[in-house]
């Protein structure tokens, strides 16, 4: 009884998992219909909530930075930061934007050029500019904005006071005792119901597009026997690297992953045209800065509603699902920062990446669309997932781009699946910085199982639909969160009065 | 320490409620009360009407035993009030709260509101309906303290003898701590302070009651009174508002109007930052 009692998270999590997944082999069509329903509800009335909370976590973290809280340490005041600014950069990135990047750094931009809103015509000089500008917008300051606020508040919480890393951590100040009944369990169940269907959906629509694509380049064509292939070889690698812990598995692949996407970014900008995609990172970031007030919080309700609805919301959507998994993975690297280090270095650094990267592979794209009879702008809309290779065969050492590509993708694949299987097995075993070994056993093993079955059932984007309604319940426990943090520091930086170090220290990492 | 009272009066009031407020007043200890009328552009007619009036209650003022004196000025309401207290140098404004709806408040304001943001002075805030009142006896007393500069303010006339009722309430609301353990060392810490308090205060009450909770400030004082059933909530009112409370208004401005007993607001007391 009491081990159940311990393991109530982890125990109700799993059967919300089984359940799902069983709906959608049972019945993928109906999981489907209920999905969808939830979705484009959610999605057609709350998705200006959706833009009103992304750009008030933004503004919420700058002020942080700027505010008299920044130098408040995410740790104890002797503690310094467990990863050097390389390793934490890299693992930031692959864990917050990664895989999907390397798809949409070519296919996003592309997509808004020929099907941009209804008020700008398409293939024009000005889909142009509005497709690089909503690119940048998309996987810029407000994901990270989003990452951060919960991450923060996580660190916050667990390093400098001394609770479990968990999400119903960073409501005591609001809660008080109740963080440990009912409400903090539904809190955290919520999370691990996002993380999981999120990182399935990922993991399963990725090995799709693993496989079409390199199935496109080297000939062969993509099946269920060959992406189940993929997802057992991942699922191998990803374990043996989970089993490595923190400092030694999860960093090295991700510092790799980004020596071999600076390597592919560099080689891009250098062949170029190089003051072409200059051109286009300085013009676009002086229109992406001149206009965030207005992508903000426009959701363009007279003309481009649809358009909105269908790339802004769902990314802000997804985003904010997707911010519990991020946020404990940010949380935990991030130890030994000040809350000002922490929100400039995660605010700025991957979104300037972000911006470059959109630039050279965008901008390459655009040459190439604009100078050749090749409709690189036509093959993103029809498939996302060969665009890039395609855009790599009118570059000199093509195939050798290709390669380093597809182990990029691999890398990152694995990545995210490794630390999300970390913080799944964290958030599982009450907080613990080295959860069990069996728990990241079960959980690798059903984000797998969880992919290949409702890949092979078809009720794989159902289940992303799901993990996307998640984000209505979490911008609102965020919104609770942030007053939460605010309280807490209010309380830290004005009680001297009862100033006393938090007791007890038994959540320090053992990596 | 109380011992005169300024009573600004519209004449607007229920005179029951006018009286009931006087035979209140003897519990601090009041024995000269300063009634004052200020006039908004009336005609002669209607001031002889109004000093008629004034006559009246100063007389059953006397009647209860207070030394009465009448004043009649003219001006804005609150400013002249608050100088005129000052220029005569009572103890203390004795007010009978005028309920006003929300609507009507924001229109054109309340001047009770008003003399409670702008003078030094201590104020009492008399709110119990006269209709209801049996008894002109202080019972239970609630004093909100937040252990800044206002307990040594306010202590001085909880301890005063001459201020009379039967059990004091010491409450405090705070903030919770980030983290269990911190709250844990606040809670002890807070109730230490507040024994000091009521070890402080014990010779001038049969019982002194503690109370340690957590919640908004002007909420939980609120509810805690009426839980306990109050006659009197004694708070101190900070000089400066700091951040909303600019906008809103202190915790002592916004009691009245929420809570259902009467108030005591003892004024005067610096932020401790701004000492």
């Amino acid at each position: 009884m009491d081990w159940i009692y311990k393991n109530l998270v982890f125990i109700a999590s799993l059967l919300i998992v089984f359940f799902f997944v069983g709906l959608g082999i049972y019945d993928p069509d109906l999981l489907s219909e209920v999905s969808s329903y939830i979705h484009k509800r959610i999605i057609d009335n709350f998705g200006w909530g959706y833009l009103l909370a992304a750009f008030f976590f933004l503004v919420f973290n700058i002020w942080f930075a700027m505010s008299k809280y920044g130098d408040i340490k995410l740790g104890k005041e002797y503690e310094k930061p467990q990863y050097s600014y390389f390793a934490w950069f890299s693992m930031m990135f692959a864990a917050g934007m990664g895989i999907g990047m390397i798809f949409w750094g070519v296919a996003e931009p592309m997509s808004h050029y020929l099907n941009p809103p209804e008020y700008i015509p398409d293939s024009s000089g000005e889909a142009a500019k509005f497709a690089m500008r909503y690119s940048f917008f998309h996987w810029g300051l407000q994901p990270w904005g989003i990452y951060i606020t919960m991450s923060m508040a996580i660190a916050y919480f667990s390093f400098r006071r001394g609770m479990p890393p968990l999400i119903s951590s960073c409501f005591y100040p609001l809660l008080g005792d109740r963080i440990y009944s009912s409400i903090g369990y539904i809190i955290d169940i919520l999370a691990v119901f996002a993380t999981i269907f999120g990182i399935a959906t990922s993991l399963g629509l990725g090995a799709m597009q693993i496989t079409s694509g390199v199935g496109f380049v080297f000939g062969f064509e993509s099946s269920f026997q060959v992406i189940f292939i993929l997802i057992c070889v991942v699922t191998v690698l990803f374990m043996i690297s989970s089993m490595t812990g923190l400092d030694k598995g999860i960093q090295i692949l991700s510092k790799t992953n980004i020596l071999l996407a600076m390597i592919l970014l560099g080689f891009l900008l250098l062949v170029g045209p190089t003051t072409y995609i200059l051109n286009i990172f300085t013009s676009t970031v002086a229109d992406y800065f001149s206009s965030l007030f207005d992508m903000s919080l426009s959701t363009h309700p007279f003309r481009g509603y649809k358009w909105t609805q269908s790339w802004t919301l769902f990314y802000w959507a997804w985003w904010i699902a997707w911010s519990p998994f991020v946020g404990l993975f940010v949380a935990s690297i991030s130890r030994g920062r000040t809350i000002r280090e922490f929100i400039l270095g995660a605010l700025l650094v991957p979104t300037s990446l972000t911006f470059l990267w959109f630039s050279v592979f965008g901008g390459a794209a655009f040459h190439i669309q604009l100078n050749t009879d090749a409709s690189i702008a036509r093959i993103a809309s029809e498939d996302v997932s060969i665009v890039l290779f395609q855009l790599f065969s009118h570059y000199p050492m093509g195939t050798a781009l290709t390669i380093v590509t597809v182990l990029l993708l691999g890398i990152f694949f694995i990545t995210s699946a490794d630390s999300a299987t970390y913080v799944l097995s964290m958030m599982t075993s009450n907080g613990r910085l080295s959860p069990p070994a069996v728990k990241k056993l079960v959980w690798g093993f059903t984000i797998s199982s969880t992919a290949t079955i409702l890949l092979y059932s078809g009720g794989l984007e159902a289940l992303q639909k799901m993990a996307i309604a998640a984000a209505l319940p979490f911008t609102v426990i965020m919104l609770f969160m942030c007053k939460s943090l605010l309280k807490a520091l209010e309380y830290e930086y004005t009680q001297e009065l009862y100033s006393s170090e938090p007791e007890g220290d038994e959540f320090t990492s053992n990596h | 320490m109380l011992d005169t009272a300024l009573i600004p009066l519209s004449l607007k009031e229920h005179r029951n409620k006018v009286l009931s407020l006087g035979r209140l007043l003897k519990n601090f200890g009041t024995t000269r009360i300063v009634l004052l009328h200020v006039f908004e552009g009336s005609n002669r007619k209607k001031k002889e009407k109004i000093r008629a009036q004034l006559e009246e209650i100063a007389y059953q003022y006397r009647d209860i035993g207070f030394e009465v004196e009448m004043f009649f000025k003219e001006g804005s309401v609150a400013t002249t009030a608050v100088d005129f207290a000052k220029e005569m140098g009572v103890d203390y404004i004795g007010l009978s709260w005028q309920r006003k709806w929300l609507i009507k408040r924001t229109l054109l304001g309340n001047i009770d509101a008003d003399i409670i943001r702008m003078t030094d002075l201590p104020v009492f805030m008399y709110k119990k309906d006269y209709y209801l009142f049996k008894h002109w006896d202080l019972n239970k007393v609630l004093y909100a303290t937040d252990f800044k500069g206002t307990d040594s303010k306010v202590m001085p006339y909880l301890k005063n003898k001459e201020f009379q009722a039967d059990r004091l309430y010491l409450l405090h609301v705070g903030s919770r701590a980030p983290d269990p353990a911190t709250d844990k060392n606040r809670r002890e810490e807070v109730d230490n302070k507040l024994q000091r308090l009521a070890a402080e205060c014990a010779g001038a009450y049969n019982s002194v009651e503690k109370l340690n909770v957590v919640g908004t400030v002007r909420t939980q004082i609120v509810r805690k009174a009426k839980s306990h059933g109050v006659d009197l909530i004694v708070v101190g009112k900070q000089d400066k508002a700091k951040g909303l409370d600019q906008l809103l208004g202190s915790t002592a401005e916004a009691l009245p109007h929420k809570a259902h007993c009467s108030i005591f607001i003892i004024s005067g007391v610096q932020n401790r930052r701004s000492e």
